[in-house]
């Protein structure tokens, strides 16, 4: 079956004072319908990038340079403005971080809705109003708030505000970038069952970039993984969990304190990701991983594929069984150091 | 609670209460009743020599303002704070000085919180000049000696950069280091990893750790995150609306909650184990302000045990074993 959305070695570059930064480079990854895809990263890994290059939202100074986008079998990297505000909403929504600040502090939050749904669909100001309280309800939110303003909603009820907004028009495709990241525990546990319900009925699916892999354990069935612009693996929530591959995803993991089971010894990971303005040959990460050779200095490693569906981009992806043992030691990474 | 020899600091029934402001005319007339945000009522704790306290619960619960408060950033409106066996809430002039140099903060944001135009050297010094202490030289040791402590070596190289040339993990030592450069025997962290990325956030847990322990601090630790707080504290308050509901050692806490708060707070953490199937929160909405006016439990309104008595009068704090404490009729 043909992907929903089909992201192919799509490659980004922005240009800066200091020359060319490819924030982006050769990443693929594609979505069938219905499944939720989680692209998660360190900040500035690129992640929220190849968002904005999926959406035509990207900086002036930000360009895609290579690879294509496709979306229910339509190239959308290379569309017309016109065209894709066509799709935008209807049929591609966002959630972003910082949405609930985006709210215009003069309109009621129900004229807001109304005017995004009467800008890309003809229906009455009535009609459009009762499918506004309708979305209401499906966030969690009292149908006769709708008459409020922003200033009087707290934090987490302008998030919700801002899902039924990219709800209202029925997209096929969400792209969430941190939906809970400014918000609380309680209020993200709500807010993530109210995006995992509604889009059990509306089968739709969705684009999640977080840094959070709990999260996205939860709400997703497919992770790629991210670092200075590329992906490093790629596979079910599930294979990641039990097999990561590669050792930035087995870090990441020691990494994540977690309340379940007894508490584990947590690792951080040390060094930082490379410049992306200074050329870098071979691996990416050779610099912060505990198990580097002469190879990942000399050739860049390339996809490797240890299972169907599962990529990991490093030479000794098929010797991961060993370095797994090995990363849940603090030591391992402590060694590195030097 | 007895003051005992290492506790540095007791926390007495510690109030905040802000008042809401009306309009001018409002306020002249004869019905004008002054109403208060109760952003902290009624906080009682204490903290031990090179113990880590965790401060816990959502947004609004007051937690960040009873750190403000213990650092006198922010006036009590009532209670008692004993740091070091003295009162601390009415000291003035050159002893509330001295408190100052022996309570530090450090705060979530380390891109805001620091002054881009000082060297790191600079801003690290800044404390001791304000506090008169040693000469130049000394200084010098001195900020060397605590950027390396803070994981910042060789100091050196440390020194002549600018906040915007290090990363977001360099730049919350260099806060802790700007903190502890005075010696402090208490140290207020509010939510200094919630902006860090995970790779490096567990290194910063650890540095506080590791601090609290070799220094003998005592560390109070304010987040909303509970999977932190499990790596990093040995006790966990847990506050709502202004109160605390539970106070405990951290794992028995987590793993066996009394009050049904923190049984919400904790199921409400995301698992990253795609087969627990985890349930999720059973709590509806946010808190409201207005339930600090009722007259029982202030958690009633969304509390799944509610019960008459739970409406009719608030619950106190119990002693339990294990030195736990809960605040509930039902637990």
């Amino acid at each position: 079956m043909e992907p929903l959305l089909d992201v192919y070695k799509i490659k980004i570059d922005y240009k800066t004072e200091r020359g060319l930064v490819r924030a982006v480079d050769e990443v693929s990854f594609s979505i069938r319908s219905p499944q939720n895809l989680a692209l998660v990263g360190e900040s500035g890994c690129g992640k929220t990038t190849v968002a904005k290059g999926i959406l035509h939202l990207l900086a002036d100074n930000a360009s895609i340079s290579g690879g294509r986008i496709t979306f229910q079998g339509q190239r959308i990297d290379n569309m017309r403005e016109r065209d894709f505000d066509r799709l935008r909403w209807c049929q591609i929504s966002v959630i972003s971080q910082s949405a609930m600040n985006a709210l215009n502090p003069v309109y009621t939050v129900g004229d807001q809705i109304v005017e995004a749904i009467q800008a890309h669909e003809r229906m009455g100001k009535r009609e459009a109003h009762s499918r506004v309280r309708e979305l209401f309800q499906w966030v969690g939110l009292p149908p006769e708030r709708v008459r409020a303003y922003p200033h009087e909603f707290s934090g987490g009820m302008k998030q919700r505000v801002i899902i039924a907004m990219s709800l209202a028009l029925r997209p096929s495709l969400i792209i969430a970038d941190e939906p809970t990241t400014a918000l609380d525990v309680i209020m993200q546990d709500q807010i993530l069952e109210k995006i995992v319900n509604i889009q059990r009925q509306s089968v739709s699916s969705m684009l999640m970039i977080s840094h959070d892999i709990s999260v996205v354990t939860e709400v997703c069935q497919h992770i790629v993984v991210m670092y200075a612009g590329k992906v490093l693996e790629s596979c079910s929530i599930e294979e990641f969990y039990e097999h990561p591959c590669h050792p930035y995803s087995m870090g990441l993991q020691m990494a994540f304190p977690t309340l379940e089971g007894e508490a584990k010894r947590l690792i951080s990971i040390p060094g930082f990701p490379p410049n992306l303005l200074e050329e870098i040959s071979g691996c990416l990460f050779r610099d912060r991983c505990p198990f580097q050779r002469p190879i990942c200095e000399q050739i860049a490693p390339p996809d490797v594929e240890v299972s169907p569906g599962h990529i990991a981009k490093c030479h000794f992806a098929h010797q991961a069984d060993g370095f797994r043992l090995l990363s849940a030691r603090e030591e391992t990474w402590e060694a590195n150091v030097a | 609670m007895t003051f005992s020899q290492d506790t540095v600091l007791e926390v007495k029934d510690l109030r905040k209460h802000f008042p809401i402001r009306r309009g001018l005319f409002r306020s002249f007339s004869r019905r004008y009743d002054q109403q208060y945000i109760k952003a902290v009522d009624g906080v009682s704790f204490s903290i031990r020599a090179g113990e880590t306290l965790g401060l816990a619960g959502e947004s609004g619960s007051g937690k960040t303002t009873t750190g403000k408060l213990i650092v006198h950033l922010l006036e009590a409106t009532s209670g008692m704070i004993r740091f070091q066996g003295r009162e601390s809430l009415r000291l003035k002039g050159g002893e509330l000085k001295q408190f100052r140099r022996q309570v530090q903060m450090i705060f979530q944001d380390p891109y805001t919180s620091q002054n881009s135009r000082f060297t790191v050297f600079k801003w690290v010094q800044e404390p001791l000049i304000i506090h008169g202490l040693g000469d130049s030289q000394w200084r010098k040791g001195q900020v060397m000696e605590t950027l390396e402590k803070t994981g910042l070596k060789p100091a050196i190289q440390y020194l002549h950069e600018f906040p915007h040339q290090l990363s977001g993990g360099q730049r919350q030592r260099l806060a802790i280091a700007r903190a502890l450069v005075l010696q402090p025997r208490c140290l207020v962290a509010d939510e200094p990893t919630s902006m860090l990325d995970v790779s490096l956030r567990a290194g910063l847990i650890k540095l506080i750790k590791s601090l609290t322990v070799e220094l003998e601090l005592a560390t109070i630790y304010i987040s909303h995150d509970l999977s932190v707080m499990r790596y990093l504290c040995d006790r966990i308050a847990i506050m709502y609306l202004g109160k605390i509901m539970e106070i405990g050692p951290t794992e028995r806490i987590l793993k066996k909650p009394l009050h049904p708060y923190s049984r919400a707070l904790i199921s409400a953490v995301p698992i990253p184990n795609p087969h627990t199937g985890r349930q999720r929160t059973q709590i509806p909405g946010e808190p409201s302000l207005l339930d600090q006016g009722i007259r029982g439990c202030r958690f009633q309104p969304r509390c799944p045990l509610s019960e008459t008595r739970c409406r009719e009068e608030p619950p106190e704090m119990v002693e339990r074993k294990n030195g736990r404490m809960v605040a509930c009729w039902n637990a």
